[in-house]
């Protein structure tokens, strides 16, 4: 894989690193790449009902174009020491996102 | 070029938001089913409301308490229905929200969003209470008048009695001591040995 690097997975936060959004289809994809292995990743942005939704405040459920969020490698590749039930598929790193557009 | 970006290192809070929000899509059709179970129940429990007004069993017939206590009856009985309906729909709100709300998936959304709802709750809870101990205390009030308003005096129906001797009209009193007794006027009873009664009938008027 493209300069991916195999490193132990260990949930390490990451200074913030930039993503680019593109449309596919009625979708928003997130293009990153993971600063701590290098893996590339690939993530669905949009919408959902949250488990019980509300519209209450109105100012807290306007649905923002964009807003930076906190991103965890999905690099997809393997690492050691990933637990069984590590909800993302990376080596662990996370970082806040700095998007360049979308 | 966006120039936004949060603080410099996330922690693992955030990192937990984020991780929630990105769970939304994969729970969204479960949730949405479940809300529309809890409101399906919720408004057969509203019928459950209606109730209320059995609740008010003083007399079987209201009809028979004088009109005046018999508005008050009602008007305490409405605002009382309509303080549980509100303490009802104010604690299903709380419960189970509007349906078809989205939000962002992204873990800032839903920490917001989730304060919100705690807030809002928080809020809510007490006026709902408010409400249903308002409205049980009215539906009291409502009961309490009905068993302690005075009887009206209803207008009693003439009887027509035919016997062998004649036919003779009046309110009827009573049997005593095997005699038909009737009041015939103000001051003045008649009665005859029910023996000789061939006939009783009630009539418009004597």
């Amino acid at each position: 894989m493209n300069g991916h690097q195999p490193v132990e997975y260990e949930l390490v936060p990451q200074p913030p690193q930039p993503s680019t959004r593109v449309r596919r289809d009625d979708e928003t994809v997130v293009l990153s790449t993971c600063p701590r292995c290098l893996g590339p990743m690939a993530q669905l942005d949009g919408e959902a009902a949250p488990a019980k939704g509300i519209r209450f405040p109105r100012r807290h459920t306007a649905v923002p174009a964009w807003e930076p969020d906190v991103v965890e490698c999905q690099c997809g590749l393997p690492h050691p020491g990933r637990p069984e039930n590590a909800p993302a598929w990376g080596c662990g790193a996370f970082w806040n996102e700095l998007a360049t557009g979308g | 070029m966006a120039d936004r970006a949060g603080p410099a290192l996330p922690t693992r809070d955030d990192l937990r938001w984020a991780r929630l929000a990105r769970e939304l899509p994969f729970e969204e059709l479960e949730a949405a089913r479940k809300q529309a179970e809890q409101w399906r129940n919720a408004i057969g429990g509203l019928t459950a409301l209606l109730g209320v007004a059995a609740l008010v069993r003083g007399r079987n017939d209201l009809t028979s308490i004088p009109s005046n206590w018999r508005v008050s009856v009602a008007l305490v009985l409405a605002a009382a229905f309509l303080s549980l309906l509100l303490a009802f729909a104010l604690s299903a709100y709380a419960s189970f929200g509007r349906p078809g709300v989205r939000i962002r998936l992204n873990g800032s959304a839903l920490r917001r969003w989730s304060g919100a709802r705690t807030r809002q709750i928080g809020r809510l809870v007490p006026v709902a209470a408010a409400a249903a101990a308002l409205g049980i205390v009215l539906t009291g009030v409502a009961a309490f008048l009905t068993w302690f308003a005075p009887a009206t005096a209803g207008p009693s129906r003439p009887y027509a009695v035919r016997t062998a001797t004649g036919q003779q009209c009046g309110e009827l009193i009573g049997v005593d001591r095997g005699r038909m007794v009737l009041r015939t006027g103000p001051n003045s009873l008649w009665s005859t040995p029910l023996a000789e009664v061939i006939s009783i009938s009630e009539v418009k008027a004597c």
